[in-house]
């Protein structure tokens, strides 16, 4: 049996329920509202409650269904499923459970309808996003690359933070010639998403293409710090510093890309034309003291990098 | 709430009534007979069909629409294919109804009031009736039991790997 300082407490909450759904409507809080009422009607449902406290709770529901019929947004809501009756929600003792079905059901309404605008607003961004990217794209190869440079640039400040988008936008500019602005692109995507092998090949690509190989040198040393040593990628950076006439890093580098893969012949040429020739590297016999490991450079075994050919 | 009841409404309702699983086992006539406490009603919008914690002794199939089941005010589930039943448990044991089903746009149901079975005819007529009516529902609380114990089982699954006991990671 509920004892009496139960009922009072009970009431009390009921009451500060109402009283909280009230205000969370008058603030267009439509959820918190009814979630509160749905609560308090419940509680006010399973729990004896006397006397005046009673009467409060009673005023206090048929107010709040009032007040909620009023809404602009429940009758947005009401008339997107056609209903047409002025009153939806009619409070009366002991009927709460009907209200309390009539709120669930709208609420879920409320989020379907909510689910849906947003599921629109998505597919919005998205057709902008690709309608710039495809504008600048077309810009470029009309020949119109000042205003391509600029669309592409307007996609890359609205979505660049989104995956991908800036390494499509680079690329688009590295085929217009654009290697500088490619290069920034690339920069900044390898920035925001540093696990993304695409930002670093078509980082060292716009470097090359711009003729920057120190550009291009720690773009592959930051791929390698990410990903950690892949055959190819050592191999890739040996011909890199060849080009750079590092003889000496071109011949750690080769002779790296060999010890993780020994089928690779080129990296065995780049080690013998890099001037140690007569190397015999399964043997290993009398071999000059190279430069140390890098740390984390790897124990040997492939790593699950991504090549990058270039 | 709208309910229908003339002669026209008779034959579509007939109609309705033998396309419906549950409802396969019985002949025309008796389909015929069952018909006499049959109706269809219209509900709207946050109407509601069955409401939790009174009696019944109605059977609903759903025709068309959709339906929310809720209890203490939490939604279950939602009833949205055309020959869902609902408020079967009941009429087996006779007990309150367990939960509301509330519609969530204009539904339509076809409302078996199953104390028919009483008058339906010879003793022999409502025994047979009552013995299709009970096998009907006893496969359909089967199915729900079934898929009741696979989600059961998923959502122990999930619950242990989630929050696994005490002592284990």
């Amino acid at each position: 049996m509920t004892s009496i300082s139960d009922m009072i407490a009970s009431a009390r909450m009921i009451k500060g329920e109402a009283s909280r759904a009230k205000s969370y409507l008058m603030r267009y809080d439509l959820p918190k509202s009814i979630d509160l009422m749905i609560s308090a009607l419940h509680a006010k449902s399973e729990t004896p409650i006397v006397s005046a406290d009673r009467i409060d709770i009673e005023l206090m529901a048929r107010d709040y269904c009032q007040e909620f019929d009023r809404n602009q947004y429940v009758r947005e809501v009401l008339a997107k499923v056609d209903y047409s009756k002025p009153q939806y929600l009619n409070y009366s003792p002991e009927k709460e459970r009907e209200v309390i079905n009539r709120l669930v059901v709208i609420r879920e309404k409320m989020e379907e309808i909510e689910m849906g605008e947003q599921a629109k607003k998505q597919k919005e961004l998205l057709e902008k996003r690709e309608a710039l990217i495809a504008q600048g794209e077309e810009l470029i190869r009309s020949g119109q690359l000042p205003k391509a440079r600029v669309t592409l640039k307007r996609a890359a400040e609205q979505f660049g933070r989104e995956s991908g988008v800036l390494a499509r936008v680079g690329k688009a500019l590295l085929d217009a010639k654009e290697a500088k602005d490619a290069r920034e692109m690339f920069l900044q995507a390898i920035d925001l998403f540093p696990k993304d092998p695409d930002g670093y090949s078509f980082l060292v690509e716009a470097c090359l293409a711009g003729e920057d190989l120190p550009g291009a040198e720690d773009a592959y040393l930051k791929a390698i710090k990410q990903f950690g040593e892949h055959p190819q990628t050592c191999l890739n950076l040996a011909k890199l510093y060849l080009r750079m006439r590092n003889r000496d890093k071109a011949e750690e580098f080769a002779r790296r890309a060999y010890e993780l893969d020994n089928s690779l012949a080129e990296a065995k040429t780049i080690m013998e034309s890099a001037g140690y020739g007569g190397y015999d590297m399964d043997e290993r016999e009398e071999r000059p003291a190279g430069p140390a490991r890098k740390p984390g450079s790897g124990t040997g075994s492939p790593s699950s990098g991504e090549v990058f050919n270039v | 709430m709208e309910a229908s009841q003339n002669a026209k409404d008779s034959e579509t309702i007939l109609t309705l009534l033998a396309k419906m699983p549950m409802l396969k086992m019985f002949t025309r006539p008796q389909l015929a007979q069952i018909l006499k406490f049959t109706k269809i009603y219209v509900y709207e919008f946050g109407e509601s069909i069955i409401e939790e914690g009174h009696t019944g002794k109605t059977i609903h199939i759903l025709i068309s629409g959709s339906a929310l089941v809720v209890k203490a005010g939490v939604k279950l589930g939602v009833l949205d294919k055309p020959g869902d039943i609902f408020g079967e448990m009941s009429v087996v044991d006779g007990s309150l109804r367990s939960a509301s089903v509330v519609a969530r746009r204009k539904t339509i149901c076809l409302c078996i009031n199953t104390a028919f079975i009483e008058g339906i005819g010879t003793d022999q007529d409502t025994i047979l009736c009552q013995n299709i009516l009970f096998r009907a529902i006893s496969e359909i609380l089967a199915a729900r039991l079934r898929s009741m114990n696979e989600e059961n089982v998923r959502l122990r699954a999930k619950l242990s790997k989630e929050c696994p006991p005490p002592g284990k990671k």
